[in-house]
């Protein structure tokens, strides 16, 4: 009886944490209609300078006045002016590509400027550990006092500017209406700078404030702590603040009572605590009202902006002749005999994994490139699929090819199970309902014994077909390519398709398509689930390629720069997604020979700046290089007649 | 509404709509609105701005829902179903502002709609997702979706035309004299090709009703002669019924032989056009109204 | 701003019949729909014009097009001489141009009295901002009643009375009304009406947009009528 109260305080400090972080997130989407998913980046950021400052013999009042109130709001107006503004308005894969961006490249410039990849905790004020009263019986430690009463101050604050002050009320008139409030002189591109200062100094303050409390903080625990505080600012209906925080709060206490109810010992009630957020937040999108339909705000002016550009002046290429086709699958047979046959061992290794990362990747063209469709979670299915095959091969002894097979068919169920809620939303509901699934799976389903095997990881053996042994990695490399080359098939097959056609229809007008009886219901959630499936062989065969697969190989961190990967090469294209995976593996291995250690931290820094430049070219680098070389033959002087009488 | 007397003489009434009221926040957009669509008829919806049109539109072509009232298609309600399913029952629509499909071409445009009358997709369900709670859906739909299980295979059919299909969608181009366009992608196209492009498509669904939002706004008056010449023949080829709800009354003039007048969500006359148009409250409403 | 008022304008001395606003041929669209095919006309200091014309004619665009909120395609705009042609709207607005949109034209979320100081917010000096409030107030009553109520609560007409009131209580050199008395009582459209020529007594130059030809012809000097994004050459009233 008397644990509640006591699950109740220390529930507080988090719950203060995620509604900062919630408070940044709904203050940033308001004012722009982007969802900083990368607030936690920033958080990580800050904290990580204002920790190493203080190693450095700086006092902490200093570093927090240098980092978290000058420097975090810096970072967030820069943000504004070089990334934000650019993407109002534009589609929500745009948006989110930009964020993610953001996402990977930010924590590593950070790791490369500071010096050190995880800040060491230092106290703010009051020494974090010690204990200063008991209330209750509940031990108040330095930390707890801190957090809570910062966020008492903010929120005051806050409240104070929103409610009270001139700029508050400018920020309030901005977020329902830019052009309104322009029209009564406010500039509403300087006031909406300030709200995403606003936003990233409480990113900051979240930052600084939970390194304490975790001990070990990375970028992608701060990130996962963002997608958190999301739930909590659905629960405010990513407009009210009070509820936000209301909501924010209501988390952090209920995570508390929940690990202090549930019975220890079992693998599932440990995963329950930290999925909590996310199984609100998947309940949040699914039953709001105000979120299921994330794309229409209340702006009263809404209907002046032009209708948002496309994002691809040519949907599909000019339908291939018989010929060129012939052409490609020759030319793909010639070059996996080859490479097949006089690649060493170890490369063989790795060009299959290249592969298996490819058959992923084609999940995503299919997905994005096809249906016009955004997940956050392919890296998920891809884990389903590869932990089913390798639970087939160990427990009931199967061949491991019926395993992969049966790893697709788990996928496929998994990702229908995942679209029939998503299928209801747009855009960034989608990617947030496909994000909370992922973040679902690193927390509750991949520890299962009958998953992951508590969270160590299966390891299972090469499959073996007849007398043909797949034990040595040529071999397997011959069987997993000529497998991909179907597969580039398959995924070009449905694009062609009665189904490709129709998903083409839905994804380029949603209206139009019901118009004439096509439910985008179905669609959407047919190409949802072959993708899964997709991802799921890419799984198997990532497992039986590697002989293991273990929860970290494809956390949730992995949809993400999965996603980011394919969609810059373009997802229009099987190519981004052959390119993607090969060229994943080859550079990985090469940096790991040749380059010196310190250089690998810098991989998603250039991942990072090529999905942000990729912004202002959405139609993806492969598809742009093709463009051009196209462009070039019509300049050729016997088409040059054709071109200009166009 | 004097017009219930003519419902008795119709044999069949296409549509029927009963006592839609709607409103949006305290606002009364539609009151009590009675309206009958005959066999056959082109059935122009007028008013001045802000009388409602848009609303019954969207409430008919089943974007809203009415807060009360009902609507009948072939004697049958249709309230609670989606705008999928009332397109698959034959209420064909276009829009005020173009929603073709970007990067698909005039034909396959056509072609998509062509299938999706032929295809039995019907009677699955999943649209219900929308109205019912997710836990109806393990039950219900999911029974409808094992039952269908074989037609998922069906969309995997070659995206290409078969012969057939060719067949039909010549003749439908041909009517509407979009056969020299029909291999250009619709984005290509002025608007007023759009507008045919998304009359043919909704005739590729062989509608009884075909629902016409503001046809004639944004074209020159070359492209309006053309699209009302294309009206006109489409009623007599198709032998569906039409309303067209427009701003434009002389574009109504030329071509309904019935239409209604709307203010303030009320219905002030409906019948025979000439009657109702030189009537004394209909020149009322319009008098110092430029249209 | 403050500089660009009506005050410091007689004190420079009139400007009667000088052109305040020239819009030359613009041409605006929406994606691929083209909304203004070249449309252009001239408004004089102190004098008011009414944009008729259907629904589509295109006659909102030409006011959003001369506050800013969409850039023309083609065309010039000049206010006072100067060009002011894809001008951000902010920078517009504090030159003294006032547009009260079509539709809501409030923020629903503020209460009224936020709502004033937004729309007041660079029309009136800071010490002035209450004294000017009031002045609101005194004008309709009504609003002084619901000055802490969301603005989402007020009736139509008592919206577009406080969409208004920024014109009324704090002149602006240009006016645009785009359909005020749309969707409104006949006695609450009066109000408006009368409203508009209290902002016109002060000097106020005023572009109204109506579908009502016999209300606009009532109000306004001159009157441009427009068809299908076009001027109409000959007016058909």
């Amino acid at each position: 009886m008397s644990q509640l109260p006591i699950d109740v305080l220390s529930g507080l400090p988090f719950g203060c944490v995620y509604g900062l972080l919630a408070l940044g997130l709904v203050m940033g989407y308001r004012t722009s209609g982007v969802l900083n998913l990368a607030l936690g980046a920033q958080g990580f950021l800050v904290a990580l300078f204002f920790n190493a400052a203080i190693d450095d013999g700086w006092s902490s009042l200093v570093s927090f006045i240098v980092w978290v109130i000058i420097f975090g709001p810096f970072v967030g107006i820069a943000l504004d002016r070089l990334l934000f503004r650019h993407v109002r308005g534009a589609p929500v894969v745009v948006q989110l590509v930009s964020v993610l961006g953001l996402l990977i490249a930010i924590p590593s410039l950070a790791t490369v400027l500071a010096g050190s990849t995880s800040p060491s905790p230092h106290a703010l004020i009051l020494a974090p550990s010690t204990i200063y009263t008991h209330l209750g019986g509940y031990a108040i430690s330095g930390q707890a006092v801190v957090t809570v009463s910062i966020t008492i101050v903010v929120l005051g604050l806050l409240s104070y500017l929103m409610h009270f002050s001139r700029l508050g009320l400018y920020m309030r008139s901005v977020v329902e209406s830019p052009k309104l409030a322009e029209l009564s002189g406010i500039e509403a591109e300087r006031v909406g700078a300030l709200a995403w200062g606003l936003s990233s100094l409480l990113a900051g303050l979240a930052g600084v404030l939970i390194v304490p409390i975790l001990h070990q903080v990375s970028s992608f625990s701060l990130t996962t702590l963002v997608v958190a505080a999301t739930a909590a600012a659905a629960v405010g209906g990513l407009t009210s603040l009070p509820l936000t925080m209301a909501g924010a709060l209501m988390l952090g206490i209920t995570q508390q009572i929940i690990a202090g109810f549930a019975p220890t010992g079992a693998q599932w009630t440990q995963g329950l605590r930290p999925s909590l957020p996310f199984v609100i937040l998947g309940f949040a999108l699914i039953f709001h009202p105000r979120l299921t339909h994330l794309a229409g705000r209340s702006d009263p002016m809404a209907g002046i902006n032009p209708p948002v550009p496309s994002l691809d002046v040519i949907r599909r290429q000019v339908r291939k002749g018989r010929n060129s086709r012939w052409v490609v699958g020759l030319a793909a047979t010639i070059v996996i005999a080859v490479v097949a046959l006089n690649v060493t061992d170890a490369w063989a290794f790795y060009l299959s994994q290249g592969a298996s990362y490819a058959c992923i990747f084609l999940s995503i063209t299919l997905l994005n490139g096809t249906g016009g469709q955004i997940s956050l979670s392919q890296a998920s299915f891809a884990g389903v699929g590869g932990f089913v095959t390798a639970q087939m091969a160990i427990h009931f002894a199967l061949p491991v090819g019926a395993g992969v097979f049966l790893g697709a068919l788990a996928a496929g169920a998994a990702g229908f199970i995942v679209a029939i809620p998503s299928s209801r939303l747009e855009g960034l509901g989608t990617a947030l309902v496909t994000l909370a699934f992922a973040m679902l799976a690193d927390s509750l389903l991949f520890p299962l014994s009958w998953m992951g095997n508590g969270g160590t990881g299966v390891i299972l053996p090469r499959p073996q077909f007849g007398s043909i042994s797949f034990n040595s990695s040529r071999p397997l490399l011959l069987f997993v390519l000529v497998f991909l080359a179907g597969l580039s098939w398959f995924v070009v097959w449905i694009r062609e398709s009665k189904l490709g056609l129709e998903a083409l229809a839905v994804s380029s007008s949603r209206r139009g398509a019901n118009a004439i009886g096509l439910s985008n219901k179905r669609v959407s959630i047919s190409i949802f689930t072959i993708s899964a499936a997709i991802a799921g062989l890419g799984g198997g065969i990532f497992a039986i390629t590697d002989q293991s697969i273990s929860p970290s190989d494809f956390n949730s961190q992995y949809s993400l720069v999965f996603l980011v990967i394919v969609v810059v090469l373009g997802s229009r294209t099987v190519y981004g997604a052959l390119v993607g995976g090969f060229g994943y593996v080859i550079v990985k291995q090469l940096l790991s020979t040749f380059a010196p250690q310190s250089f690998g931290a810098l991989i998603p820094l250039v991942v990072g700046v090529l999905a942000i430049s990729w912004v202002l070219h959405p139609e993806g680098l492969i598809e742009r290089q093709h463009r051009y070389i196209t462009q070039l033959k019509s300049h050729l002087p016997k088409k040059g007649l054709v071109a200009a009488s166009k | 509404m004097n017009f219930a007397a003519n419902s008795d003489v119709e044999s069949v009434n296409v549509l029927e709509i009963k006592g839609v009221t709607k409103k949006f926040g305290g606002l009364t957009s539609l009151d009590n609105v009675n309206i009958v669509l005959g066999e056959q008829t082109i059935h122009g919806l007028i008013g001045p701005n802000g009388a409602g049109k848009t609303t019954l539109f969207s409430i008919l072509s089943g974007e809203l829902r009415p807060d009360n009232g009902d609507i009948y298609f072939l004697g049958r309600s249709i309230k609670g179903l989606s705008p999928p399913k009332r397109a698959r029952l034959g209420i064909g629509r276009t829009f005020q502002r173009l929603e073709l499909f970007k990067g698909m071409t005039v034909s396959e445009h056509v072609l998509i709609s062509l299938r999706c009358r032929d295809s039995n997709w019907g009677n699955f369900s999943l649209d219900q997702i929308s109205t019912e709670p997710i836990i109806n859906l393990t039950t219900s739909s999911m029974r409808t979706f094992v039952i269908s299980k074989f037609h998922f295979f069906r969309q995997f059919s070659r995206g290409a035309p078969s012969p057939n299909e060719s067949e039909k969608i010549k003749s439908l181009l041909m009517s509407l004299n979009l056969s020299e366009v029909a291999d250009r992608q619709v984005e290509s196209l002025p608007l007023g090709h759009g507008r045919l492009v998304e009359m043919a498509r909704a005739l590729a669904l062989s509608p009884q009703v075909l629902l016409l939002d503001e046809p004639s706004s944004g074209l020159d008056s070359l492209e309006t002669q053309v699209l009302s010449n294309a009206i006109k023949a489409v009623v007599e080829t198709y032998r569906c019924s039409v309303i067209i709800v427009e701003h434009d009354i002389k574009f109504v003039e030329r071509l309904a032989s019935v239409v209604t007048v709307l203010d303030a969500g009320k219905i002030v006359a409906s019948g025979e056009t000439k009657t109702v148009l030189r009537s004394e409250k209909v020149r009322a409403i319009y008098s110092g109204i430029s249209t | 701003m403050i500089e660009n008022s009506l005050k410091d304008l007689e004190k420079k001395g009139s400007e009667k019949n000088q052109p305040l606003l020239v819009v030359d041929n613009i041409e605006a669209s929406y994606g691929p729909f083209r909304a203004l095919f070249g449309v252009s006309f001239t408004l004089n200091y102190g004098s008011s014009i009414a944009l008729l014309g259907p629904n589509g004619a295109g006659k909102s665009t030409v006011a959003r097009a001369i506050s800013g909120l969409i850039r023309p395609g083609n065309g010039h705009i000049y206010f006072r001489g100067d060009e002011i042609t894809g001008k951000d709207t902010w920078r517009i607005e504090r030159l003294g141009v006032a547009h009260v949109p079509e539709g809501r034209g409030v923020f629903a979320s503020l209460t009224v009295q936020e709502n004033l100081k937004v729309f007041l917010s660079h029309a009136v000096p800071k010490k002035l901002m209450h004294e000017k409030i009031d002045e609101v107030y005194s004008f309709f009553p009504r609003l002084k009643e619901r000055s802490l109520q969301r603005a989402e609560t007020l009736s139509g007409g008592e919206q577009r009375m406080l969409a208004l009131s920024r014109a009324l209580v704090a002149p602006p050199l240009l006016l645009i009304a785009d359909e005020l008395s749309l969707g409104l009582a006949p006695i609450l459209s009066q109000e408006v009406w009368s409203s508009m020529g209290e902002i016109r007594k002060k000097g106020t130059s005023i572009i109204v947009i109506e579908q009502n030809i016999d209300q606009a012809k009532a109000f306004a000097d001159n009157v441009v009528e427009l068809s299908r994004g076009k001027i109409v050459e000959s007016p058909s009233i």
